[in-house]
């Protein structure tokens, strides 16, 4: 069985939670060696939600196919240490706070002069400079610093602001951007020799999926400003959350005409359907029976009040139309027509989707403590290069002795350090 | 002269809307030079909220740094070109659905024949095997279909559920440049091309992986209690809405009261607070002078008389917060160490200090729509420095550059105009 892509580099991790670890996964999931260094008492995501001691699912679900290393590092003779593995070291992921890694001797100025081509990513929650640089961040902090929060619309019972559920997305992403850099540095180096130093952010993250809001046009964006002068006014008076959502929400007026981009209650469930063109809308109305023609009618003009009230008239009746049958029978009807359509599944039930199943998104691990478990498996499939799940995430410290034997390190130098509570 | 890691890698990209269009920008931002193909009649995104003709901001936010190549790809005399093109790029990405490359005879094996160590980007909604292999599937079918839409677990006031961003599709694109970049890698120490394949589905589920994650040791009861419920709804009929409720209540979503990682209403405003540790619990309750037994070791969320003290706790925080302004528990959760901001909005960021001082921000100008600004990329790289130069290019700019770069002539370029091959 052929290697991964990234077969023969190995990567230092000093990462925690999500953004990091997910990172550190996708090399590991691509043939990288990944030596995760651990605080002795396991990072934050072993305990969150754990169902034995330093197990959780959060960690064994974002730390797999890597190796566990512990290592007291406010301890001098463990930065030696670090040093001491470096030449070894094709890339270093980092992701503390900006003043952490210097005080750590694992900054990126100290461990290149050990490594001059050592590639280091420096992963932080808002960049290195700005008035936010030193602050804390965490994916829910990130969201609402970034407008994803408030660009979501959603509030609760009470009218505050509800955060985005389902996946922590500014996490993810940078997790997707680190292992991406540090891909394209790895391609440089080898056409070069140059390593370098790679620096991403959640900020910067959360800013680019949200693409077209954050981006000023002046030729295009008349509305846009008009918005945010109702967001100013809406402010200065002392507006509630949910009135500054009316002032600035573009899509409200929007939504007034839309049958082919939502999802729709059905008589026993949810459906989505996804129509983003002429032909696929003149599709969605046949399928559904209706000549509503919503966004699609050439006198759409959602300003209108008239117009307005008729189209939601329409789209109500759409809606009930939707609630007659039930989310089989209108699958079958949008399969029929050509309907790009979906059930809403929950995310548990998607382990026995035969989709999931016919494509092997699935992988099963067995981990040295817990058992077996199934997870997501690579992102990507390589024709020559298949990436592989290399194992399910280690117990804490499991790798210590191996990797310090792999510095040169002798038992007795380990035993003293495990004695000196350097290493565990 | 572009800078970036990937500078002299040239990209063939066929694809449209999010996902392959964001991935290719993602390549052009580090140097690499993507010729876009696009049907005479442009992507459809140029034409989705339009603002001059066949130019629109969701376009133009995904494919800066790109060159245009307008020309009907079902045309025989395109194909043609196409085949000359693929000889001299390092790199082609796609999205179609999994039989339209084949018959446009663009598919991975036809192409490798003309280009043994081409890297082939291959990206569908749902996998190349399996029932929905042939489904058209949009960001939000696969956020329905994967799990993404339900696990936010909103819905409006008719039970209709509400529809996340579109996440499925920006991870599917840097998963696309994640891949090209690690092929890429592959191929300069070995000499080797081939085939990566991602789909929309994977990358959904990816996002969700804890949730999606099955491990008996763990959660065996929870999930096949969640299972049988479903399954039990089902038979039933239960609306979506009515499920969804269930569905905390077997999960345990929002059971008790929360005051550590959520927003809450202040006077004029809104504000988060992310506190996902024992030290970082303890400095919230410090700010907000609350005591609270959630780090103790007796601390028992499934009991019901714990959830009623954590909801009264948290009834009576959210009061609190509600007294005072947004800036003045910016200020106490800063001083106190607690992970906060306000709630922004999005189009007030592009002037903010802190995106500014960062350089996130990049200065553009159109060619037909003059000036912009947007996004710059992910990361910085310190010996090549990504450096986007150019905004999205209008329909067929670069068509006749692009061909005659193939070796076509003026009066073979101007046939295939009056044919209605390329635009």
């Amino acid at each position: 069985m052929a290697a991964g892509p990234l077969d023969g580099v190995t990567v230092l991790e000093f990462t925690q939670i999500i953004a990091g670890p997910f990172g550190c996964q996708n090399l590991a999931d691509m043939g990288a060696d990944v030596i995760k260094v651990e605080p002795p008492e396991g990072e934050p995501w072993r305990q969150f939600a754990q169902f034995m001691p330093g197990e959780a699912k959060y960690f064994q679900s974002l730390n797999r196919g890597k190796q566990s290393l512990v290592l007291a590092l406010q301890e001098p003779a463990a930065q030696e240490i670090v040093h001491r593995l470096i030449p070894q070291i094709d890339v270093v992921v980092v992701n503390y706070r900006p003043d952490v890694p210097q005080r750590l001797r694992i900054d990126y100025d100290t461990l290149s002069a050990i490594r001059p081509d050592l590639i280091y990513v420096d992963n932080t929650a808002f960049g290195r400079k700005g008035p936010w640089a030193h602050r804390p961040g965490y994916d829910i902090v990130v969201q609402a610093v970034s407008g994803l929060m408030a660009g979501e619309g959603k509030t609760d019972a009470h009218g505050a602001p509800d955060l985005i559920r389902s996946t922590a997305i500014a996490d993810y992403g940078t997790g997707l951007a680190i292992a991406w850099g540090v891909c394209a540095a790895l391609f440089h180096r080898e056409r070069t020799g140059e390593g370098q130093l790679i620096s991403s952010t959640l900020l910067q993250t959360a800013l680019a999926f949200q693409g077209s809001s954050v981006f000023e046009l002046p030729a295009a964006d008349a509305m846009v400003q008009m918005r945010m002068e109702r967001l100013r006014q809406a402010k200065a008076a002392g507006a509630s959350y949910r009135e500054l959502l009316a002032a600035h929400n573009p899509l409200a007026a929007l939504a007034a005409g839309n049958i082919y981009y939502r999802p729709f209650a059905t008589k026993d469930g949810a459906l989505a359907i996804g129509a983003l063109s002429a032909s696929l809308w003149a599709k969605v109305r046949t399928a559904i029976g209706t000549d509503f023609l919503g966004m699609a009618d050439p006198g759409f003009n959602p300003m209108d009040a008239a117009w307005r009230a008729k189209a939601e008239a329409a789209v109500a009746a759409v809606e009930e139309t939707l609630r007659s049958r039930t989310t089989a029978e209108w699958m079958e009807i949008f399969d029929r027509e050509g309907v790009p359509a979906s059930p809403v599944h929950f995310p548990e039930e998607m382990l026995e989707d035969p989709q999931v199943a016919a494509n092997e998104m699935l992988v099963p691990l067995e981990h040295d403590l817990s058992g077996p478990q199934r997870q997501v498996g690579p992102i990507l499939g390589f024709s020559k290069t298949p990436l592989a799940a290399q194992g399910s995430s280690p117990p804490l410290g499991r790798d210590t002795d191996a990797v310090l034997k792999r510095a040169g390190y002798g038992d007795a130098d380990i035993a003293r350090f495990r004695e000196q509570k350097v290493v565990g | 002269m572009a800078s970036g890691p990937l500078n002299g890698v040239r990209v063939l990209e066929f694809t449209q809307i999010i996902a392959g269009p964001l991935g290719c920008q993602l390549l052009a931002d580090l140097g690499a030079d993507v010729v876009k193909v696009e049907p005479p009649h442009g992507e459809p995104w140029r034409l989705q909220g339009q603002f001059i003709p066949l130019e629109s901001k969701t376009f133009q936010s995904l494919n800066r740094g790109k060159r245009s190549l307008a020309i009907d790809v079902a045309h025989p005399k395109s194909q043609e070109a196409i085949h000359r093109l693929v000889r001299e790029v390092d790199v082609v990405v796609i999205n179609y659905r999994p039989d339209v490359a084949r018959r446009l005879h663009i598919d991975d094996e036809t192409l490798r024949a003309l280009k043994p160590d081409l890297v082939y980007v291959d990206n569908t909604a749902f996998g190349r095997n399996g029932p929905w292999a042939d489904r058209p599937g949009y960001d939000i079918v696969v956020q329905a279909a994967s799990g993404l839409m339900s696990g936010v677990g909103k819905v409006d006031e008719h039970g209709t559920p509400l529809v996340p961003p579109a996440f499925a599709d920006y991870t599917t694109g840097y998963s696309i440049a994640l891949g090209t970049c690690a092929a890429l890698f592959h191929r300069a120490l070995t000499g080797e091309g081939q085939l990566v394949e991602t789909s929309l589905l994977v990358n959904a589920l990816t996002l969700q992986g804890t949730q999606f994650m099955s491990l008996p040791a763990g959660d065996a009861t929870q999930r096949a209690e969640f299972m049988q419920a479903l399954e039990r709804a089902r038979k039933r009929g239960t609306s979506y809405a009515d499920f969804l409720k269930e569905r905390e209540v077997i999960l345990r979503v929002g059971a008790a009261g929360n005051i550590y990682y959520r927003a809450f209403l202040t006077k004029d405003g809104a504000i988060a607070i992310g506190a996902l540790s024992a030290s970082l619990r303890a400095k919230v309750r410090a700010v907000l002078g609350v005591d609270h037994n959630r780090d103790e070791p007796d601390y028992n969320a499934a009991d019901p008389a714990q959830q009623a003290r954590d909801r009264e706790l948290t009834e009576r925080v959210e009061a609190q917060i509600r007294a005072q302004t947004s800036a003045h528990w910016e200020q106490a959760f800063e001083r106190g160490g607690v992970p906060v901001s306000p709630v922004h909005f999005t189009q007030e960021l592009l002037d903010h200090p802190q995106i500014t001082e960062n350089g996130y921000v990049l200065r553009l100008e159109h060619e037909l729509t003059g000036e912009q600004v947007m996004v710059g990329p992910a990361w910085r790289m310190s010996a090549t420095p990504p450096t986007p130069e150019r905004a999205s290019p209008p329909l067929g700019r670069d068509t006749d550059d692009i061909l005659v770069g193939a070796g076509y002539s003026e009066a073979e370029i101007a046939a295939m105009r009056a044919e209605g091959a390329i635009r």
